[in-house]
């Protein structure tokens, strides 16, 4: 992964989301350690790692679709957690949901993300 | 064979004196103890087990009357002794309930209180503590023998007498029951650690009984078997209730996915509402086999991963992005869990989120909790 293009797509979501941006952090699986982020949560790289597992695992054994591009946990204390899983690589991030602004982060920042993530791994 | 212990009670003390010697002498298995009011007496019945009480009536502080009172109120009974320079028969008629086994007027008559004393000790002594034997059965053995005395049944929750006189049953309490209501309590042998012992007092119980045994056992029985069909008859009507309850719920339910549809037209590819206990659709559209155990034990593991973290637990939603271009969302609340499929070409996630979502958690938490 090319560290300095996965720095400068977190710099621009901290644009777009402001405040409204409480930390992020890109790891990989095998290691689930950060390489790049904002406000870095080391305990934020493990859980998420560990979710993403068992959800995947959860609908691999299951009749249901596979884990696609992303997903959304909204919790308790006005906040929200994306995590996006990419091949070796995942990208999280959480959000206050008082301070942002939900339909820009969803139909924008989101598709935008996933689509420079892409690009950043695949290159 | 502990000893016991009569506390004297009197504000003279030179008469607490002369008692406290008259009693010692009488054996060594005697204790005394002494108060000068009414209110030491009772501190000192708090805190020890007192065999008998000879209690004066006139005291400062607290008077007799008004430990008898205390003593009724708290539903304490122990043998008594009143002593007294005072007309007894007023204080017979409206205290005999108070386990008063006998008067004894001031001057002291010496003899004739070491002849009483001495009675209801060496009653006491003969305490019987009954095991393995119904409370019917015991009281069918007092009469025959045409005993005289209290039987005291401590439960768990309610302690109860049976005040019996010449084999006769004469008055029964039970934690304020009416008589028949404290004997069918009494006798009912379903209540387990119950501890039955019987002391043979010639106790001043107002008669408030005028039945035989053999009647007041089958009005007990009587008593016990309608208090039983009573039971059985309100855990049915609970049961009616809850499949009621359970009815009117699938419907409220029914009629939100009947919302959701509206909302989501052709968008919508599945949903079903569901409870962990059940782990079946209450209601739904186009249900799904195994999703419910599916988003059941992803919820769980995700609850109890997020709580033995430093992140702040899972509110109201979740949502897999999936292949096939389709969005699962999961509405947990707890116990129930509503899971709904979407078709995300159809329906833009901010839209989803914003609008929709927000306003289905709301209804959906209204008809739990009405629920």
């Amino acid at each position: 992964m090319d560290i300095q293009k996965m720095n400068g797509a977190i710099r621009n979501v901290e644009r777009e989301l402001g405040n409204a941006l409480l930390s992020t952090d890109v790891w990989t699986i095998a290691e689930g350690e950060s390489i790049a982020g904002y406000n870095s949560q080391p305990i934020a790289c493990a859980l998420f790692n560990q979710i993403t597992a068992y959800i995947n695992e959860a609908l691999e054994q299951s009749e249901y679709p596979q884990l696609d591009k992303y997903y959304i946990l909204e919790l308790q204390d006005n906040k929200m957690v994306i995590v996006i899983p990419l091949g070796e690589y995942i990208w999280e991030m959480l959000i206050d949901t008082k301070k942002a602004r939900l339909g820009l982060l969803l139909n924008i920042t989101i598709p935008q993300m996933i689509e420079a993530f892409e690009k950043i791994i695949t290159v | 064979m502990d000893k016991q212990t009569i506390l004297i009670v009197d504000d003279e003390k030179k008469i607490v004196e002369l008692l406290k010697e008259t009693i010692s002498k009488m054996s060594n298995e005697y204790q005394v103890k002494a108060a000068y009011n009414g209110k030491e007496a009772l501190d000192v019945l708090e805190k020890e087990k007192i065999d008998l009480v000879l209690l004066d009536i006139k005291m400062p502080v607290m008077s007799g009357v008004q430990v008898l009172t205390e003593l009724h109120n708290k539903k304490v009974w122990l043998p008594i002794i009143i002593l007294t320079a005072y007309n007894v028969s007023d204080i017979e008629i409206k205290f005999q309930e108070f386990g008063i086994v006998d008067y004894l007027s001031k001057p002291l008559d010496l003899v004739m209180l070491k002849s009483v004393v001495g009675q209801v000790l060496r009653n006491r002594e003969q305490k019987d503590s009954i095991t393995g034997m119904s409370l019917a059965a015991i009281l069918q053995v007092l009469e025959m023998e045409q005993r005289t005395g209290v039987i005291t049944i401590r439960m768990e929750d309610k302690n109860g007498r049976i005040f019996f006189r010449d084999g006769r049953v004469v008055d029964i309490e039970a934690g304020g029951l009416s008589v028949e209501e404290a004997l069918g309590y009494l006798l009912d042998t379903t209540i387990e650690n119950r501890e039955i012992s019987i002391e043979y007092l010639n106790h001043r119980r107002k008669e408030k009984i005028n039945k035989s045994l053999t009647e007041i056992l089958l009005e007990a029985s009587r008593l016990l078997d309608e208090d039983r069909k009573d039971e059985t008859e309100e855990v049915k009507a609970e049961e009616v209730s809850s499949e009621e309850v359970y009815k009117a719920k699938k419907e409220k339910f029914s009629k939100l996915i009947d919302t959701l549809k509206n909302d989501l037209g052709d968008a919508l590819i599945s949903t079903e509402i569901w409870t962990l206990e059940e782990g079946i659709p209450l209601a739904g559209f186009k249900e799904r086999e195994n999703l419910c155990d599916l988003f059941t034990q992803i919820t769980v593991y995700l609850n109890e991963a997020l709580s033995t973290s430093e992140y702040p637990e899972l509110g109201n939603y979740y949502i897999f992005n999936l292949e096939g271009k389709s969005i699962a969302v999961t509405i947990p609340v707890g116990e129930y869990f509503w899971g709904i499929l979407i078709d995300s070409k159809k329906t833009p996630l901010g839209f989803l989120l914003k609008v929709i979502l927000s306003r289905l958690i709301d209804s959906f938490k209204e008809v739990i909790a009405a629920s």
